[in-house]
């Protein structure tokens, strides 16, 4: 029996192109999932608005739902606007164990994701994708990038 | 008739967007080094993404595709700023456009993501979230430039002289009918103009020795007026879509 649960499911799958493991639901593009009756509908938040992967993911939602569902309703929402507060919490371990330090809300406290000293310098804001900034630590001498802040995170 | 000054302003926002965001590509490969290649490719990705989302709420008003807007408009028909369109001379002018345009930029969003028109406050309120880090990076660069050699000193100086009466222009045009004011859909430029320089350090107007009041260079971008320069951005960038038209990758 399909459900809502199936679809959040199907949706854990979808991996962002850029960043392996982490899927979008990891990173609150998924705003909602309502069931009517056969209509499955499905709200979506871009991350960055010159995200190249965006035609990617949203294409990918598209076919893995539509081999459940055969009324999937796919409706990209602006607002409120996506930011950093929308990852999860429980992906910041998964971003660590590929290298990406996860946001913090003070920046002084962003750590290496290798060794987590806190002896880190920026390179520059913009790193590698659009979301990452690029980050060097001065104890292992390892670069490393850092989820790129948009907005500011809440405690 | 509403409809179409709305669409108008919304295509000023966007094309400042878009012609930026193909002057800032141009560096990609050229930058001084490969941080800022990526850096300014990066910022240029974000214009280009914004441009779109403001391109497609006008082509809604005006019943076009985002597509139609870009690549089948003339020269006389773009409304962006003449600053935006200058080739580049040196990186203290390149990194002082993004400087200038992202300040700019970031005052016009934070009082446009309070527009009764409910899309273009939905687009301003994620552009700005992007736009606050270009400011970022920007402004470091004008530091280095400013706190620098005597050559970069030299450079910057010169690139506040001979790019201020463009910037100026960007507050003395755009003219919006009284009707869009009105009715809080959008917002004056020239209205920005002090906040804009209370936002750049008073010592770097000092340094710079730069007068807010002197000369404006009279281009009436608001109303089809542009640089002969535009001509070449739009020659380039359109040529492949007008050769092939109705093509797909």
């Amino acid at each position: 029996m399909n459900s809502t649960e199936t679809a959040w499911h199907i949706l854990n799958e979808v991996m962002d192109p850029e960043l392996p493991e982490i899927s979008i639901v990891d990173l609150g593009m998924v705003r909602s999932v309502l069931l009517n009756e056969d209509l499955l509908h499905v709200v979506i938040t871009p991350t960055f608005s010159g995200c190249p992967a965006k035609e990617t993911i949203l294409s990918d939602i598209k076919s893995s739902l539509s081999n459940h569902f055969s009324n999937v309703c796919l409706e990209v929402s602006l607002s409120p606007p996506w930011d950093v507060n929308d990852i999860k919490k429980t992906a910041y371990q998964k971003l660590k164990n590929i290298g990406i330090a996860p946001p913090v809300s003070d920046e002084k406290s962003i750590s290496c994701p290798r060794c987590n000293s806190l002896q880190v310098s920026c390179l520059s804001v913009f790193g590698s994708a659009s979301c990452k900034s690029l980050y060097k630590c001065r104890s292992c001498l390892e670069p490393f990038e850092y989820f790129k802040s948009i907005g500011k995170l809440r405690e | 008739m509403l409809n179409a000054q709305i669409a108008k302003y919304i295509l000023f926002i966007a094309d400042n967007n878009f012609i930026f965001s193909h002057r800032l590509a141009e560096i990609c490969g050229h930058g001084p080094m490969l941080e800022e290649d990526i850096a300014l490719s990066n910022i240029s990705l974000d214009l280009l993404g914004q441009a779109n989302l403001f391109y497609e709420l006008a082509g809604e008003l005006l019943d076009k595709t985002a597509d139609d807007l870009v690549y089948y408009r003339e020269a006389t028909e773009f409304y962006n700023f003449s600053l935006l369109e200058l080739p580049h001379k040196d990186y203290s002018h390149t990194q002082l456009v993004i400087f200038w345009y992202s300040i700019f930029y970031s005052l016009l969003l934070e009082e446009l993501k309070k527009s009764t028109n409910n899309r273009i406050s939905e687009i301003s309120s994620k552009a700005i979230l992007e736009v606050n880090n270009h400011i970022q990076h920007s402004k470091k660069w004008v530091k280095i430039f400013l706190n620098g050699t005597d050559e970069s000193k030299a450079r910057i100086k010169s690139s506040f002289a001979s790019l201020l009466p463009y910037l100026l222009n960007c507050f003395s045009q755009v003219h919006i009918e009284n009707a869009l004011l009105d009715n809080g859909i959008v917002c004056q430029p020239s209205s920005l103009k002090d906040k804009f320089f209370k936002k750049i350090d008073n010592a770097i107007i000092a340094f710079t020795e730069t007068d807010i009041n002197s000369y404006a260079i009279p281009i009436n971008n608001y109303a089809g007026e542009h640089t002969e320069y535009l001509g070449y951005i739009l020659a380039e960038c359109q040529s492949l879509a007008r050769e092939f038209p109705n093509s797909k990758w």
